[in-house]
């Protein structure tokens, strides 16, 4: 469990957040570079170059540099890319802040991408498949067509910025330390003017299954948090979840199944998600769940708040935020890392307890609601 | 750092169960209908999960898993639901129809690593190598009667491993447990007999990826290791890629892929230089031992690995799987790394258009 202190500095524009553990056998640090909803597939394509690339090499650590230091406690460097921001997570030994600090600074700065690593990335992307469930939560297409690599390049300067980086790092050190040593690293940190790179169009990412994912999605806004993330408990997690029920034992129509919160262009968006051969296309789904939502009572209420909090607490693999698309947000020291940086990016409640917390103060006519809202404004998307 | 959950785990060892071209999946369906509950009673999912506990199963080729996660002061609540678990199953034809038609759209999501993977233990194996994901259509043909049978044979107090990991009294928690298990009748049968492959090769049009493997024996014996010390190794060199080796005391396989692209994995395996090898190797014992020192991580981690060695082979503990990995010498090591090479290695290849 993750003590109370958290603590957030700026130093050059990048937002800092220390989560310190007692106790905890390692660090964990997440770096989140925010982006903005409206980034063109060319955009978008360079990012995944960029994801591919990115610990290829930088100014001080080779390859094998930087994956030695993630072997250091056996994980892999996480980069990802997801709608609005692009990811980096690391797992290293307690008191080496200094080697943290220097690693997330050479990756959002310092980078090479070398000649050779980016050619033979942009020469496999367009080939490359996609899972179909992170087709659904991503919901963006790419253009690699005739992509160069001054636009990677450019693409890099452009968004790994100081304004736009935010960390955060758990793990067992004392108040304060975290923050020093940050702010000691990017005091210098002067990022080069902003270029723009030029429209393209979009391209098909290849999937690799051959099913359909169907999201049924309703952007919300304004809502508060803890009332979004309950509603989505209540669709879709758990197998006593209205998705579960309804679309798996009710209509016999799919095995996978979620309520998920994901990031999409208006903000992060309430769904349900799900995988099925059947070609109604959601329309039946969409309908059921509706009418499940007009029986819903306390029990349903009960069930979704025991779930959250049971799942929090036993630090259980399933939840229903999908910040990246190919992983929900679980209760590990590295995911609550995430959560924090992404938090604090998107001015969210950052601290987890205190959203649990607020959960218990939800009313059974606020879930009903906010469930029926989403019932009636669901968008259907299909991914074939 | 102290548990603060607690992981209940029953592990049925497949033995005299395993699967058959005519019983093709019917160890997966039993697996859902006894998730399933009993007709008649509330939901069993609604009943747990509003208390904050958690049912979950798992069929594999050498045995199954029902595993309940819940608060450590819950244990007579998740044991109680181990029992309900545990009682006969309470199923008609239309039930199995019904849970069928659920289990084809979970067949229809088998990723691209898990039908190479099947590809790789059908050339490795044969029938002895079939996947217990199954087969809608032979499903379908299980009578109730046939699957009240396998469900009493598949959970024969001999092919039984209990595992309670958590915060929890040791002889409290053995005297609940073994009330739970006393009931249980049925006799336990042989595994599987897996003779060595014939085939080294096969292309499949319904995946797509790239996947290089090779048979081991148990997960005892020191080559095995050598076999996920190379794969992890390799594993390592390219990005997206995924090492597969489910534990057993029954022949195996060892399998690294990669299905975001279709090509790569060969190419490096058959290309490294004598330096690469050496640095592969030390990087591999890393990987594979963090692998097994998985167990550490959580309660639900500890019973999983603890179990399914244990049910099929009672003196099997995860810390000697640590001491054999770490007695692993860089000869055998380069022995499997061969093992992998073009020679010698099953190759499956998914070339989805």
């Amino acid at each position: 469990m993750i003590a109370t202190a958290l603590l957030l500095s700026q130093v050059q524009g990048v937002r800092v957040t220390e989560l310190p553990e007692a106790g905890a056998a390692r660090l964990e640090v997440q770096a989140i570079i925010k982006l903005p909803a409206d980034l063109s597939p060319r955009e978008r394509g360079a990012l995944a170059i960029i994801r591919d690339c990115l610990t290829q090499g930088t100014r001080d650590y080779s390859k094998d540099e930087l994956q030695n230091y993630a072997l250091l406690v056996g994980e892999p460097i996480k980069v990802t890319l997801a709608y609005d921001h692009f990811r980096i997570g690391y797992s290293l030994p307690p008191r080496s802040l200094d080697v943290a600090s220097d690693l997330v600074s050479n990756l959002v700065r310092g980078a090479l991408f070398r000649d050779e690593d980016c050619l033979a990335t942009l020469a496999l992307a367009p080939f490359k498949s996609f899972p179909a469930w992170q087709s659904s939560l991503s919901n963006w297409s790419v253009d690699y067509r005739n992509l160069r690599l001054a636009e990677v390049r450019q693409v890099y300067e452009r968004y790994f910025r100081p304004e736009n980086l935010c960390v955060a790092v758990s793990g067992p050190f004392g108040v304060g330390e975290v923050i020093q040593e940050f702010e000691q690293r990017f005091q210098d940190w002067k990022p080069a003017a902003v270029r723009r790179i030029y429209e393209g169009k979009s391209q098909e990412l290849y999937k690799s299954q051959a099913i359909n994912t169907i999201g049924l999605w309703a952007d919300i806004s304004g809502v508060p948090f803890a009332q979004l993330e309950l509603v989505s408990i209540a669709l879709g997690l758990g197998k006593d979840g209205a998705a579960f029920r309804v679309i798996r034992n009710e209509l016999g129509q799919s095995y996978r199944q979620e309520g998920v919160v994901a990031p999409g262009p208006k903000g992060l968006r309430l769904g349900v998600v799900y995988q099925s051969t059947s070609s109604d296309g959601g329309v039946a789904a969409l309908a059921a769940l509706a009418k499940d939502i007009e029986a819903w009572n306390q029990a349903t209420l009960t069930r979704s708040i025991a779930t959250i909090s049971a799942l929090s607490s036993l630090g259980m693999t399933y939840s229903s935020i999908y910040l990246d698309p190919s992983l929900p947000l679980t209760a590990t020291p590295a995911d609550q890392a995430y959560w924090t940086a992404y938090a604090t990016a998107n001015k969210l409640p950052v601290d987890r307890r205190a959203i649990l917390a607020a959960m218990s103060t939800v009313t059974l006519d606020q879930l009903k609601t906010l469930a029926k809202r989403w019932a009636s404004e669901a968008k259907i998307e299909v991914n074939k | 750092m102290p548990a603060t959950s607690l992981s209940i785990q029953l592990f049925a060892n497949a033995g005299g169960v395993g699967e058959t071209p005519a019983t093709h999946g019917w160890r997966h369906l039993l697996e859902h209908l006894v998730l399933k509950g009993r007709e008649g009673k509330s939901s069993i999912d609604e009943r747990a999960e509003t208390q904050g506990i958690f049912i979950t199963g798992r069929t594999y080729r050498d045995c199954m898993q029902i595993e309940i996660t819940c608060e450590p002061e819950q244990l007579k609540q998740g044991l109680a639901f181990l029992d309900e678990l545990l009682l006969p199953i309470d199923v008609s034809t239309e039930t199995i129809a019904k849970e069928v038609a659920v289990m084809k759209q979970e067949i229809a999501l088998e990723d691209d690593a898990a039908k190479l993977a099947r590809g790789a233990w059908q050339v490795a194996y044969g029938e002895a190598g079939i996947d217990a994901l199954g087969d809608a259509e032979t499903m379908l043909k299980a009578t109730p009667e046939a699957l009240i049978e396998l469900q009493a044979a598949h959970f024969a107090p001999e092919n039984l491993g209990l595992l309670i990991t958590g915060p929890v009294e040791i002889e409290k928690t053995m005297a609940l447990a073994s009330a739970s298990l006393s009931r249980l009748r049925g006799k336990a049968g042989s595994p599987v007999l897996r003779t060595e492959p014939g085939a080294k090769r096969l292309d499949m049009p319904s995946a797509f990826g790239e996947l290089r493997g090779t048979p081991v024996p148990g997960i005892r014996d020191s080559r095995t290791m050598a076999a996920l010390i190379a794969a992890f190794g390799i594993a390592s060199e390219i990005s997206n890629s995924f090492v597969t080796y489910t534990p057993t005391s029954n022949r195996g396989l060892v399998m690294v892929g990669r299905t975001d692209v279709n090509s790569g994995v060969g190419f490096l395996i058959d290309e490294l230089d004598d330096d690469r090898k050496a640095t592969l190797f030390n990087r591999g014992r890393t990987l594979a031992l963090r692998w097994i020192e998985r167990y550490k991580r959580s309660p639900s981690s500890n019973s999983s690995w603890r179990g399914m060695l244990l049910c099929q082979d009672k003196s099997l503990r995860a810390e000697t799987l640590v001491e054999t990995m770490a007695q692993v010498s860089y000869a055998q090591y380069l022995t499997a790394l061969t093992e992998f090479g073009k020679e010698k290695a099953i190759i499956v290849v998914g070339d989805r258009k």
